[in-house]
């Protein structure tokens, strides 16, 4: 463990200490809170019992007292500290990922930010592939309000984006996208809505009571409503390893050296993007009537007859 | 390290001790103290009998205190002249959070939001964003630190939490490394950026073993040691640019392509398409268009294809737009067609 971070966890000690009732910690609050072992624990009363100031008389005084960790009198009591430096670029970085309100994040400057950082003007040192958007924080606050939204919300395959009604429910993320799940009024069914395909959102004068999201994972909603299709692939290929609705992997019959991959798939134009994208190495092999679809949409789309 | 000799390390860790106790005097203090009485003051862990080098050390645990948050300024009692010896006192404003500014609500939104952007993904940046999660809510709420959860605790990760003090404090990081093929190998790296792609972690800086900027993904990472040496991180560096694209691996010269993408996305799906790289402006045609560097022209137009549905086309250059051609061609030709 390096210094800093000793000092980082001595430092910790002192303002939990004074702050808790009795500036008193059980020993096991301390000893998790630090990640630390027992005899680890005793390492940082020592080094605390190190800090006097020789001139004024002043000096720490922490000590165990059974199972507690207890700090005496005023000397090393200890306001909270602002967020090390390190931290407030980590906090200015979520900020601006997340696009939270420029109020908030003067608020935080003012309160707790280390001086010298803005949340806006930071050296780009820290990034995330994951977009959330610029509702996020709106869609969060009608979540905790319960309130119903009406979105513009442009799908894969819409070519303008398009309203939905929706009771907004919570926030999932898988890689390196970030969905709002919500209840959609008039299909009457839950939806999951990419927050970077949202272009609008309006907080409508309906309260709504609270719903949970549904437990269905991605394989269990595929396998509710998805079609198996079956394809072939080289056998040292790793496109559909990441794939959420493999059913099946198997040699190919009439080629060794390929894999037949059963597949539950509920959006046809994924599948396709997958196929296009593996340049003739993937082929959709069955259900026929999916490979010949394929074929069209290949062909219009070479010809540029496919309206993006 | 066996968890006693950890425990020895810690009571003894003298530069822990100096500075620690450094920040004591200053917050007992109701006065400003001089240089001299600093750095004169064997007790304190500085008083050798080179004057120069306690300077020097001082001036470097003002930066380390700095670092934690602890602001160590300057401070001239009234009156004084310029010639005279500096006087220092510790910047209470800058150092102390200050309440009643943060609000309840503030804190809950934050802490969600943090919560949002740690889901599913290991990062360096959990352990810090943790921390700042924790403070905001004491802070709002006036609980005290101990309401740290499980959770919070268990979620530590012992290289995660390495590579991020090693970014922090600016110091240089040793680790073994086991590549995608497997190739083991033992690195030092000045880290200078880190970004999360495709639910995993990466670290991206100069790589002491090729001179080069280099980028190493975290689950990759099987051992650490504790850093050492200070570095500067170039103040034109952007970690943005690294944040890769499958088109950037090739042997061959990069070449500026163009795609094109439909006018009715929102400008945040541009930037999920993107990852924020290159240039993007909205051309009067009616469409988003994106130019960037392209090392593997394959690659791009499989990258095109993979996003065709969203409206992702090759715009430019022409072998661009018939290296796509080609790439339907083979999948037509492959379905028999």
């Amino acid at each position: 463990m390096a210094h800093s971070d000793r000092v980082t966890n001595a430092l910790w000690m002192l303002e939990a200490l004074t702050a808790a009732p009795g500036h008193r910690l059980s020993a096991a609050e301390m000893r998790r809170a630090l990640a630390c072992t027992d005899e680890e624990l005793d390492g940082y009363l020592d080094l605390l019992s190190t800090l006097a100031d020789r001139q004024g008389g002043a000096r720490a005084i922490a000590y165990r007292q059974g199972d507690s960790i207890v700090l005496e009198g005023d000397a090393a009591r200890m306001r909270p500290l602002r967020l090390t430096a390190g931290e407030s670029v980590a906090l200015a970085h979520v900020i601006h990922a997340l696009e939270l309100d420029p109020n908030l994040s003067k608020r935080l400057e003012r309160a707790l930010i280390a001086p010298g950082i803005e949340a806006g003007n930071q050296q780009p040192l820290l990034a995330t592939a994951r977009t959330y958007g610029p509702f996020y924080q709106e869609l969060s606050e009608a979540i905790e309000d319960g309130v119903r939204c009406r979105i513009l919300y442009r799908a894969q395959t819409d070519a303008q984006p398009m309203p939905r009604l929706i009771d907004p429910i919570a926030f999932e993320a898988f890689d390196d996208y970030a969905y709002l799940v919500a209840w959609n009024v008039e299909k009457d069914a839950e939806r999951r809505y990419r927050l970077d395909r949202i272009s609008d959102v309006e907080l409508t004068d309906d309260s709504i009571g609270r719903r949970e999201p549904s437990d269905l994972t991605v394989e269990d909603h595929l396998a509710q409503t998805g079609t198996i299709v079956t394809v072939e692939c080289p056998a040292s290929s790793d496109d559909f390893s990441s794939w959420s609705g493999v059913v099946d992997v198997s040699p190919s019959p009439q080629d060794p050296c390929r894999l037949r991959v059963a597949v539950r798939v509920s959006t046809v134009s994924w599948l396709f993007d997958q196929v296009l994208a593996a340049g003739g190495d993937m082929k959709i092999v069955e259900p026929t009537a999916w490979r010949e679809q394929l074929l069209r949409y290949a062909q219009e789309l070479s010809q540029g007859n496919v309206a993006p | 390290m066996p968890s006693y000799d950890e425990a020895q390390a810690i009571a003894g860790d003298t530069s822990a001790q100096r500075l620690l106790n450094l920040f004591f005097i200053f917050n007992a203090s109701t006065r400003a103290l001089s240089t001299e009485e600093i750095v004169s003051d064997s007790d304190l862990g500085y008083g050798s009998p080179q004057r120069d080098s306690d300077l020097r050390k001082f001036r470097r645990d003002r930066a380390k205190l700095a670092e934690q948050g602890i602001q160590i300024v300057e401070a001239k009692p009234l009156g004084a002249a310029e010639s005279e010896e500096s006087y220092w006192k510790l910047d209470r404003e800058n150092t102390f959070a200050t309440g009643g500014i943060v609000t309840r609500g503030d804190a809950q939104t934050l802490a969600a939001a943090i919560d949002e952007y740690l889901e599913g993904q290991a990062t360096p940046l959990g352990r810090p964003l943790r921390s700042v999660r924790d403070k905001a809510l004491e802070l709002a709420e006036g609980s005290t630190p101990q309401t740290r959860d499980e959770q919070t605790a268990n979620a530590f990760d012992p290289i995660l939490d390495a590579l991020w003090s090693a970014f922090a404090t600016h110091k240089k990081i040793t680790f073994s490394y086991r590549n995608a093929r497997g190739e083991a190998s033992k690195r030092s790296l000045a880290i200078y950026g880190i970004f999360s792609h495709e639910g995993c972690a990466y670290v991206t800086g100069l790589d002491d073993a090729s001179q080069s900027i280099r980028t190493f993904r975290t689950d990759r990472i099987e051992k650490v040691w504790r850093p050492k040496g200070t570095y500067n991180i170039p103040n034109t560096f952007s970690i943005k640019d690294y944040v890769f694209l499958p088109f950037d691996f090739g042997e061959g010269e990069s070449v500026q392509a163009q795609f094109s993408l439909p006018a009715s996305m929102p400008r945040a799906a541009v930037l999920a398409c993107t990852h924020g790289r290159g240039e993007v402006a909205l051309a009067e045609a009616g469409s988003w268009q994106w130019t960037i560097e392209v090392r593997d022209i394959d690659a791009a137009a499989s990258f095109a294809l993979s996003h065709a549905r969203e409206g992702l086309r090759p715009v430019a250059p022409q072998a661009f737009v018939d290296a796509w051609k080609r790439m339907i061609d083979k999948v037509v030709e492959a379905h028999g067609a």
